[in-house]
């Protein structure tokens, strides 16, 4: 029994990293009907950015978003008003072709100029035991940081001015112009809140994982899946989606190993496309 | 209250606007000015090119040719948002309101006023139409009716001098109607102007001091609604001959 509460415990502290990823890619779905296929990318760049400062100006990792974050905000900024502002009305392949492109190309850029060596942020260690259950400090601290960042995005989302226009823009962006919302600076808005919730999830994730030029395709497969879990566009779903992806992945690297665990988030990709295609919170397609 | 026989300045100006879907001429060189603070119907039958002169007007799609000008700015090729913030404002035949917010977030959305500020005008609106009780109810919770005044309180929100109400009183039940009425004469006194289309013949006469009807795309009469009631151009176009 006592196990399998560890378990569950690890899948949920990793699941609150996932949400934060995920969190921004749903968010650009849901305002911008864009799958940004260099959300990982974007990740990456976090974790670089944390890895440079802790090691060079040896900078608390977590104390280091107060960093990354805005200059995160402002790459996601220009990268909706330089180029995916060029293919938000475009058919969707068009955005898939432009994301992947980019995504390539900071892949690249980053192999370029950090080199494919694997690096690794020594930030905590060790283990909380409330109990007989032992909590990792990594991933706790991981996890809470996660939370409260996703839990900042929500508040944002549902009680600001400027939140309740993005969601208008998601629900309706016809409506929306015609109501006089800004649609081109919510877009921005909301790529910029993505993107640095994404490079967010990279500093968090450089101290629990190494870092290299493609680490963000691994996280941005289940990323993919947690938004198909929540249903894609959907905040609070992603959030739900992210906490049982991990969950899955925990229970199963336990039972199996982790290479299977691997297979059975894709199992489970494809279980809730065929069964729930709309995924816990999405709405379903008229 | 203007006197009626001094001319007045249009607050809305629609010259010579003319646009086409590939061969098809929607709005065929259609001008007209509404004078401030008044209550105008736009009526004809279904294809007349209603809907896409409102598409025009406010910014949705832009014209092949002419201009429109809201009071004597021209904003023929300005984007919807822009014609919004410069005080025109629309509804839309079927609703369209943000099924996924509340009534009272449907409202603070579009709104471009300080935080504080926008929930108390939010507010003010939802008592205005009557919506106070159901200001936190998802808007898709909302009955048929509810939503079309939930719509109209839209419009209010950024407090536009001239409103479009596209099909205002389609699918809506009596005391709904005479409520709407009531708020548009209310809003007309206090200088706003209307530009209303709606299948609603008799309502719509009764409403509007002036009428316009277009026929395939071009302007076919343009007066008062009981000269318009009695125009055997008109009575063609509605029923054939």
């Amino acid at each position: 029994m006592v196990t399998l509460v560890q378990v569950v415990v690890s899948g949920l502290l990793l699941g609150g990293v996932y949400a934060l990823l995920a969190g921004g890619l749903t968010l650009i779905f849901g305002v911008m009907r864009v799958i940004n296929l260099a959300h990982g990318e974007f990740l990456m760049l976090g974790a670089y950015a944390s890895f440079f400062l802790f090691v060079r100006l040896g900078l608390n990792p977590i104390l280091s978003l107060l960093i990354s974050m805005p200059l995160m905000f402002g790459v996601g900024w220009i990268a909706q008003r330089l180029l995916i502002s060029r293919v938000v009305r475009a058919p969707l392949l068009t955005s898939l072709l432009l994301t992947y492109g980019v995504s390539l190309a900071l892949t690249g850029g980053a192999q370029a100029t950090f080199t494919n060596d694997f690096r690794s942020v020594p930030f905590l260690s060790g283990a909380l035991n409330i109990g007989e259950v032992a909590f990792s400090v990594p991933r706790l601290v991981a996890c809470v940081t996660a939370l409260v960042l996703t839990g900042a995005a929500q508040f944002f989302l549902a009680r600001t001015r400027w939140g309740k226009a993005l969601r208008a823009t998601a629900q309706s962006a016809d409506v929306a112009l015609a109501c006089g919302i800004d649609i081109d600076r919510a877009r921005m808005i909301a790529f910029g809140i993505a993107t640095a919730l994404a490079g967010a999830a990279g500093t968090l994730t450089s101290f629990l994982y190494t870092v290299y030029p493609e680490m963000g395709k691994t996280f941005m497969l289940k990323a993919f899946a947690v938004i198909v879990l929540g249903g894609m566009g959907s905040f609070p779903g992603a959030f739900l989606g992210a906490l049982v992806l991990g969950v899955i992945e925990s229970t199963a690297s336990y039972v199996t190993t982790t290479q299977i665990a691997e297979a059975v988030i894709y199992i489970t990709l494809l279980a809730m496309l065929l069964l729930r295609p709309q995924g816990f919170f999405g709405l379903k397609e008229a | 209250m203007m006197e009626p026989d001094q001319p007045v300045d249009p607050i809305l100006s629609v010259d010579r606007v003319t646009r086409r879907f590939g061969g098809v001429i929607a709005v065929n060189s259609v001008s007209f000015g509404i004078a401030p603070g008044t209550v105008t119907g736009l009526i004809g039958p279904n294809g007349s090119g209603k809907s896409t002169l409102f598409r025009l007007i406010s910014g949705e799609i832009p014209t092949n040719t002419g201009e429109i000008r809201l009071r004597g700015t021209a904003i023929t090729h300005k984007p919807a948002s822009v014609i919004n913030r410069l005080g025109l404002s629309r509804t839309f035949q079927l609703s369209r309101l943000y099924p996924q917010m509340t009534a009272i977030e449907n409202l603070v959305a579009v709104t471009r006023a300080p935080a504080r500020e926008a929930s108390a005008r939010a507010n003010d609106s939802l008592a205005f139409v009557g919506l106070s009780p159901v200001a936190d109810e998802f808007a898709a919770n909302l009955s048929y009716g509810q939503q079309k005044l939930l719509e109209f309180a839209r419009v209010l929100m950024n407090d536009p001098d001239v409103i479009l109400l596209d099909e205002p009183f389609a699918g809506v039940n009596p005391v709904m109607e005479e409520r709407l009425c009531t708020h548009i004469h209310a809003l007309r006194e206090r200088g706003k102007t209307f530009l209303i289309t709606d299948h609603e013949i008799k309502l719509i006469m009764a409403l509007c001091s002036r009428l316009i009807v277009l026929d395939h795309g071009e302007l076919l009469a343009d007066g008062d609604p009981a000269v318009i009631r009695a125009d055997p151009r008109v009575i063609d176009a509605y029923f054939g001959t």
